[in-house]
């Protein structure tokens, strides 16, 4: 994309609206200090990018808070810069960058929000900018080597390099670890704490020390130091065994009561929630309506009864023929044995619902021992948890010799207590199990029998809750309990380990325990640390290209365009190359760049403290330029501001070959910004082919600067090369007609100079008609015959003029036009 | 400027090509998505819970 035009209002130094159009080769702007020069660069940076380099490195954010604004522009005025780009030969686009509250901006193209610029994929994002500013380059020269090196690796486009680094180096520092693997480092620590306090393992602690690498031989160690404690001939695999009782023969000997005072953690499988559901099954009303319609048919028993009777009768009806009674000999009536046979099949029916409803009662007898069954397991359980704490009661006064100590009373007294509260609660516990337990028993008689009510299943569902709520309570004062008596018992195993003299083989009978875990959380532990050696590959790796792309290519790059640059004349002092230091190992100090120089072939201390301010300022714009050209920037063209600050006339003089090379030779459109007017004089004389845009700000007012487009080249120049072209024999007809649209375009030139001379008026040379001129010249006082002449030029040096009929280009009629130029002239001792 | 460097799944190839302990690598090959270090870090917890239950 190239730039087009350029639209300016309110932002920075333009408060009113300001147009710049822009030629395709080269457009220079010269402007005095403080005349908006630098604000046209900022206003195209901005466009492009939302931010400025200047804001974004402003080491106080807040001084530069609200800038982008012009102070003498409402906060409620539009503020924007407008562009257009040429992106192909017939394809412009139009975008609008306008700014919002809170120095937030919004891009329209051309009317629509955009989020980002057209054009632009994720790879020109980050692309070189084509912005060549002198704080730029001391910001990037002059920062510290490892900010050299962030710089240069968004320049150079190995940003995504140095995140890659800094990514891995953040996780490898301090990794992120799962609570597990936490808590086993911390039982494992103990463990490790724990051998180190034993003399008698000193040896086991120092291999231990030595982490995963020595596990095997800490291993032999920690069974040889064991073999020797335990009787001899004892195997390997029953080292355990026998150092639990080496411990507890010893420890009986100056302790005799019954020790284990912890709690068991919570197993059960059978929670309270779990039988207060099933309760609510079994003891449900729709239960206690099935066992009261069953009390009514209690009388199944006569209804079987006169079932066989009536069996019998039907079957002795049956057989006789005379129909007569065997009992009463009594004629039967056929009418009697239907109803007998009616009769029967009714009390059939009625069988089948009493057999249903026995079978029903079954199976509540069954749910209600499952029940009881259930219940009484969770009450075990709940009482084997602390079965041992309890036990520990009558201990309690030998316990209280052995933690006698001020600072052993606590766990005494967490151990007394948890042995009352825990004994209460499971008293009260199995007695009211045993209650429930003996009304179950009564219901299930009751059921059997077919005289249950129904209303003691309601009743029993209220009692079993109550129980199943003391069992939570249970579980949860267990729970209360656990981490406390752990504590006590640890203090209290230790407290009989040290009157047994048995600390050491407690600690080993630990070692012997958790070597599995020890053995694991060894593994974690060095492929914690092996992160380190992760993080160090990562920097030299990431350094190994950083120093490719810098000192080789980048090196290359920037030695040809700051040679360039340098005159014959320069003693050989200068830059000689990028490279990453190393430290005394070898390997690469971690993200730094230093810049070298060299003084006839000596090797400085650095380019940054050896080399003068002209030296370093045109290594900056090679820089500049070698980053912007390897870029992958949509943006073909470059500005460049004040380049020349400390360089001498030499030094100018080759950085104007330099922008020709830009322009001519690599193509790019080249906006070359500057003070120094005599150098932008040289600029345009010495590259006249570019033809391009050339514009003085001639003035600066609040509402902005006053912006005059000038020539490219003098009228001197332009007519000294149409009088020479239409002498020369080569002159072709075509070339003939462009010199005299060139003679119309020196016109133009000295009645501006004219103008701004007698008049003191500026003139714009662009679409400059007769009629202007001849308006100017009268006014200038120019003598009538000179002045019909002047204007008499315009009848065949307008393009349009070429095309009419009868024109032909005239070698002796441009001859006449350029004298007159030169009369004009003279007559104004232009 | 360099396309080899720009490139964030050449470059981890090439990284990985560098890296010789394969838990490093199995590391550096979760290294994606849009929080890498986090990625990352969820790769380690699996390493080290597998370490806990000797799984490798």
């Amino acid at each position: 994309m190239r730039l087009s035009s350029l639209r300016i209002k309110g932002f920075r130094g333009f408060a009113d609206e300001r147009v710049l159009d822009f030629s395709p080769t080269i457009t220079v702007m010269y402007a005095p200090n403080s005349y908006g020069k630098t604000s046209v660069s900022e206003a195209l940076e901005w466009l492009l990018y939302g931010t400025t380099w200047r804001v974004d490195h402003g080491i106080t954010r807040d001084e530069y808070k609200g800038s982008f604004r012009n102070c003498h522009v409402a906060s409620d005025s539009e503020c924007f810069v407008e562009a257009t780009m040429k992106v192909t030969d017939d394809s412009f686009v139009r975008v609008k960058r306008v700014l919002q509250e809170n120095e937030t901006s919004q891009l329209l193209w051309p009317d629509d929000p955009i989020p980002s610029w057209p054009y632009m994929t994720v790879d020109t994002v980050g692309a070189g900018r084509p912005f060549i500013t002198q704080h730029a380059l001391k910001g990037l020269l002059l920062s510290s080597p490892s900010d050299r090196f962030t710089g240069f690796s968004r320049l150079l486009g190995f940003d995504q390099l140095q995140l890659i680094q800094e990514s891995i180096v953040r996780f490898c520092t301090k990794p992120s670890l799962p609570s597990r693997v936490l808590e086993a480092r911390t039982q494992v620590q103990a463990l490790l704490d724990a051998v180190a306090k034993q003399p008698s393992l000193s040896a086991l602690s120092r291999l231990l020390q030595k982490g995963e690498g020595k596990l095997a031989l800490s291993k032999e160690a920690l069974e040889g130091t064991c073999l020797v404690r335990v009787p001899e001939g004892t195997q390997r695999d029953s080292l355990k065994p026998q150092l639990l009782r080496l411990r507890s023969e010893k420890v009986a000997k100056v302790f005799s009561g019954h020790v284990r005072i912890r709690v068991i953690a919570l197993s059960a499988l059978l929670t309270p929630s779990t039988l207060r559901e099933r309760a609510s099954h079994v003891l449900s009303s729709e239960v206690a309506e099935k066992l009261a319609a069953a009390r009514l048919l209690k009388d199944s028993e006569s209804i079987l009864a006169e079932d066989k009777f009536l069996e019998l009768g039907l079957m002795l009806l049956a057989g006789d023929q005379k129909r007569v009674c065997p009992f009463c000999h009594q004629q039967l009536d056929p009418e009697v044995a239907e109803q007998v046979r009616q009769r029967r099949a009714d009390l059939g029916t009625r069988s089948t619902i009493m057999s249903n409803l026995r079978q029903s009662n079954e199976g509540i007898v069954a749910a209600l021992g499952e029940m009881q069954h259930d219940l009484n397991a969770a009450v075990a359980g709940t009482t084997s948890r602390a079965a041992d704490l309890v036990k520990s009661e009558v201990s309690l006064p030998l316990l209280g010799t052995l933690l006698a100590s001020e600072s052993q009373a606590r766990f005494l007294k967490n151990i007394t207590d948890a042995v009352t509260g825990i004994r209460s609660m499971l008293d009260k516990l199995n007695a009211d199990c045993r209650e429930v337990e003996q009304e179950t028993q009564r219901i299930i008689g009751t059921v059997n029998n077919f005289i249950s009510s129904g209303q003691d299943i309601v009743r029993l569902k209220q009692r079993l809750d109550v129980v199943v709520d003391e069992l939570d309570e249970g579980s949860k004062l267990l729970s209360e309990w656990e981490p406390r008596l752990e504590e006590a018992e640890q203090m209290l195993s230790h407290e009989l380990d040290v009157r047994a003299q048995t600390e050491d083989v407690s600690v080993m009978i630990q070692c012997l325990d958790g070597w599995q875990l020890l053995s694991r959380v060894f593994r974690i532990n060095s492929i914690i640390d092996s992160l380190k050696a992760m993080k160090q590959a990562t920097v030299q790796f990431v350094s190994a290209k950083a120093e490719e792309i810098v000192s080789q290519r980048f090196t290359q790059d920037v030695q040809g365009w700051y040679l360039r640059i340098t005159t014959p004349a320069d003693p050989e002092v200068g830059f000689s190359g990028f490279c990453l230091p190393h430290n005394v190992d070898g390997s690469f100090k971690t993200n730094m760049i230093q810049v070298k120089a060299c003084s006839f072939g000596t090797e400085m201390r650095s380019a940054v403290s050896c080399l003068s301010e002209s030296k370093l300022n045109a290594l900056g714009l090679a820089m500049s330029i070698s980053t912007y050209l390897a870029s992958n920037s949509p943006f073909e063209f470059l500005v460049i501001d004040d380049p020349i600050q400390s360089l001498d006339s030499g030094h100018e003089t080759q950085f104007i070959e330099v922008i020709g090379s830009l322009s001519s030779e690599l193509g790019r459109q080249v906006i070359l910004l500057s003070h120094n007017l005599d150098w932008l004089r040289r600029v345009r004389d010495r590259i006249p082919s570019a033809d391009g845009a050339y514009y003085e700000f001639t003035g600066y007012t609040a509402s902005g600067p006053t912006i005059l487009e000038q020539s490219w080249c003098r009228w001197q120049q332009r007519l000294a090369v149409v009088e020479a072209s239409i002498h020369s024999d080569t002159c072709t007809t075509v070339l003939l007609q462009q010199l005299e649209g060139e003679v119309r375009v020196i016109v133009g030139l000295i009645v501006a100079a004219l103008s701004e001379k007698i008049r003191h008026q500026s003139m714009s040379t662009r679409n400059l008609g007769s009629n202007d001129v001849q308006k100017c010249l009268l006014e200038c006082g120019v003598p009538q015959g000179l002045r019909t002449r002047i204007v008499e030029t315009f009848a065949s040096t307008d393009p349009a003029h070429h095309d009419q009929q009868g024109y032909s280009p005239d070698r002796s009629r441009i001859r006449s036009y350029c004298n007159w130029c030169r009369e004009l002239a003279n007559w104004g001792h232009l | 400027m360099p396309e080899d460097a720009t490139n964030k799944r050449q470059v981890l190839d090439e990284l990985d090509a560098a890296l010789e302990d394969p838990i490093h690598r199995r590391l550096l090959q979760s290294f994606i998505g849009d929080d890498p270090v986090a990625s990352m870090e969820e790769e380690l917890k699996k390493i080290l819970l597998e370490a806990l239950a000797d799984e490798t």
